[in-house]
């Protein structure tokens, strides 16, 4: 049988086929067989374009023929495949002998195409745009859950491909064309690419090195879909760094597979980057220690003063963040008490005005206080918008920025503690990008380092304040006698028989020879 | 009449011998003739100070004692080493700095009615205008009986919790046997303290007059008592103390220095 008249029987089963699903109200089945028999008739006009030009055709046009053959075709043989296997999986059986037997007549078909042409070489660029009309796939998916972008510019593709992706439980994005699908690629959340190489505007190969020349999307599997067989466009493709092929007509079985390798190299190397990236960034904080928060604790060490110690434990840890504001506040008798205040904007710096100090320290609300919290949990408290939805009080905060026309988000409230206990919090406002200076909320990386800092200010602020006590003791000269054991240490001398004689003795020496 | 000064403390370590040293040549430097007695028997010492070697000690306080020689044999001329320009004398008595001697001593005691009457004739004997004996720390039989016989007791302590109660049974005690001067000098004084409000705190405490607060020093401490140091070291703060703290003690005017 030629391919035409197989193309004339697959026709005529479609039409049978059709007329039975509507009788029985299958709409589904009566969309899917529209689609089938625009296919069909695609590659009969095909075939009949073809049998028009097969005397004194050149190479360059039959090989162009046979790749506009593979696309209904392919397409017929996806449908067949999808059909089959949505019947089978709802258990309806009725459809199932006539799909199969137009499935066995299309691979016949296939196989007539594929035998088209044999030898003919590799497509030329032009071969390639001429064709850029049409593409054709069909199969399955794998396990876990993954969006994958179709990008290919035949409707009828995109749909197969998204049927069949979905079944296996995948998320699926649609692009027409290579602009849309490199914009959609752009807003992220995509883990795979399918991506058809001869499309009008911008083809496979350009979304391709446009992927490639992206930092943030290289690290992207991309799949080509191809109908181009031929051996330099699979490689063109592979050097330009896409991970893998398909050639169309989709064999399922291959494109899921190829999909699901693609996928778990995909997290392997996710894997790989995440601890690259914790390790660079442990090695960063390590650095940071060791060069830049060590030193400053030492010299932190240094500072006598203990005002000065207060306005530079603050200040150097506003510098790591690029904290706007902060206050350091110290715990006396139980109590926070506001030590000190640093407002960028407003040139504040020192110990705040008594009223200030009163206003930020408003500890009654129905919230905690989040410098309270600090204190009283040991923990690290990150509130990064204050106005947003946050389970502690900031009124005062806010009544702050109200009356200075300020405007806090971020708040970072970092226990000082010492031997499990206390000394004060240190708290900051606003933190800062260091590339752009955009305002931002204290990283975790911020808060690890700064909680390194304040270990060692609350060192270096215990060692102050132990300093300052001695001297405060020191200065006093406190002398305590317990008068009462005096008393008895005394009587266990003087009411001896020795010393009663002495004493005795002792007056009559006082009072000379004479006496 | 020699006037017996006695320098006592509660505990070791107030830096008694060498108060009692700088205090013999300072009043030895105005012409006075000064006995040093060292009753420290149990732990003999300041006759290094005066660079006494023990090779030359013959005779110690231990056998005068023990009734082995009389307490003028006992007595040794150190005013030559303590440098060109003494015009009065310094006698030390020393302690014998054999072992075997001291622990005779500590073993079967001594009367120390011996004591006294070697006290007396010493004073006599020697025409002493001043007989200062340097004790031993706390107080048993014969530092009672040091502390009877003076006319003027100097209490040594150090601005530490260990010296206060101790030196406030002492107080007590000097008061009971009525010594005519009772005199506190703070000693080893570390240099946070402000001296003015030590001296204010002592004199309240004890309600006992403070004769001087003398800091500590690191130059006294190289000597390591190689030599009386405001005789090696007459223009150093601390010999002025020192100077200022015999005035005290003798009861006559301080020049300025």
């Amino acid at each position: 049988m030629t391919a035409t008249e197989l193309t004339a029987k697959i026709a005529d089963a479609l039409r049978a086929l059709q007329a039975a699903a509507q009788a029985q109200a299958a709409e589904s089945l009566d969309t899917d067989l529209v689609k089938m028999s625009t296919a069909c008739n695609e590659l009969a006009q095909l075939l009949e374009h073809l049998s028009e030009r097969a005397t004194g055709a050149d190479a360059t046009a039959l090989r162009s023929l046979r790749h506009d053959l593979r696309t209904p075709v392919g397409q017929l043989l996806g449908y067949c495949e999808l059909l089959r296997e949505e019947f089978e999986d709802e258990g309806d059986e009725r459809w199932l002998p006539a799909l199969s037997d137009i499935h066995d007549d299309v691979a016949q078909l296939r196989k007539a195409v594929d035998a088209l042409g044999a030898g003919l070489g590799a497509p030329t660029a032009s071969a390639r745009a001429l064709s850029a009309k049409n593409r054709g796939s069909g199969s399955e998916n794998p396990p876990h859950t993954a969006t994958i972008l179709v990008i290919d510019d035949n409707a009828a593709n995109r749909d197969l491909l998204d049927r069949l992706l979905r079944r296996d439980g995948r998320r699926v994005c649609q692009a027409e064309d290579g602009v849309h699908g490199l914009e959609r690629a752009r807003v992220g959340d995509i883990d795979l690419v399918l991506l058809d190489i001869v499309m009008p505007g911008l083809d496979g190969y350009g979304v391709l090195d446009e992927l490639m020349g992206d930092d943030r999307l290289q690290h992207l599997p991309v799949i080509m879909l191809t109908s181009l067989d031929e051996r330099d466009s699979i490689t063109r493709c592979i050097e330009a760094g896409a991970w893998d092929h398909v050639p169309k007509p989709f064999d399922p079985v291959i494109l899921r597979s190829r999909i699901n390798s693609a996928l778990e190299r995909k997290l392997a190397r996710d894997k790989e980057r995440k601890y690259l990236t914790q390790i660079v960034a442990e090695k960063k904080r390590a650095d940071e220690l060791l060069h830049s928060v060590i030193p400053i604790g030492v010299a932190l060490s240094g500072e006598r003063n203990q005002a000065k110690l207060l306005s530079r434990i603050l200040q150097e840890a506003r510098r790591f963040c690029g904290a706007e504001a902060g206050a350091l506040y110290l715990c006396v008798g139980g109590n926070l008490q506001l030590q000190q205040l640093q407002v960028e904007q407003l040139g504040i710096s020192g110990a705040p005005d008594p009223d200030v100090a009163a206003s930020l320290m408003n500890f009654d609300g129905a919230r905690p206080h989040p410098a309270v919290a600090a204190a009283r949990q040991q923990v690290a408290i990150n509130i990064p918008d204050i106005r947003g939805d946050t389970a502690y009080d900031v009124t005062h905060l806010t009544a702050f920025d109200d009356q200075h026309r300020l405007r806090t988000t971020s708040v970072l409230s970092l226990p000082l503690l010492r031997e499990g206990a206390a000394l004060g919090v240190l708290e900051l406002w606003n933190a800062r990008r260091a590339d752009d200076d955009a305002l931002t909320g204290f990283s975790y990386d911020s808060v690890e380092i700064l909680f390194s800092l304040s270990a060692l200010a609350s060192a270096a602020l215990d060692a102050s304040q132990r300093e300052s006590d001695l001297r405060q003791q020191i200065r006093r000269l406190e002398i305590r006698i317990d008068a009462g054991k005096r008393a008895r240490q005394v009587s266990e001398i003087t009411e001896t028989d020795y010393f009663k004689q002495l004493r005795i003795k002792a007056r009559q020496l006082r009072k000379g020879p004479e006496s | 009449m020699t006037e017996i000064i006695s320098i006592h403390s509660f505990r070791g370590g107030t830096g008694k011998s060498n108060t009692t040293a700088n205090l013999a040549a300072f009043m030895a430097t105005l012409g006075k003739r000064v006995g040093v007695m060292d009753t420290d028997i149990q732990s003999p010492g300041i006759h290094v100070l005066f660079n006494l070697d023990p090779s030359e000690i013959q005779y110690s306080l231990n056998d005068y004692l023990w009734e082995r020689c009389a307490i003028s044999q006992a007595a040794y001329d150190v005013t030559h080493r303590l440098g060109p320009r003494v015009a009065g004398k310094v006698f030390l008595i020393p302690s014998s700095l054999q072992t075997g001697e001291i622990t005779r001593i500590l073993r079967d005691g001594y009367d120390v009615s011996i004591l006294n009457d070697g006290i007396n004739a010493l004073t006599r004997e020697l025409q002493l205008d001043y007989l200062l004996i340097d004790t031993h720390p706390g107080l048993n039989e014969e530092t009672l009986l040091s502390i009877a016989l003076s006319q003027t007791l100097l209490i040594i302590l150090r601005p530490d919790h260990q010296d206060y109660q101790g030196t406030g049974v002492t107080v007590e005690i000097a008061r009971s046997l009525e010594v005519p001067r009772l005199l506190l000098v703070v000693n080893k004084t570390p240099p946070q303290f402000d001296p003015q409000e030590v001296e204010r705190t002592v004199r309240e405490t004890y309600d006992c007059e403070v004769a001087a607060v003398i800091p500590h020093s690191d130059d006294l401490m190289m000597l390591a008592s190689a030599g009386v140091f405001s005789m090696r070291q007459p223009h150093h703060p601390l010999s002025a103390m020192y100077r200022a703290l015999g005035h005290r003690v003798l009861g006559t005017e301080s020049p300025p220095e």
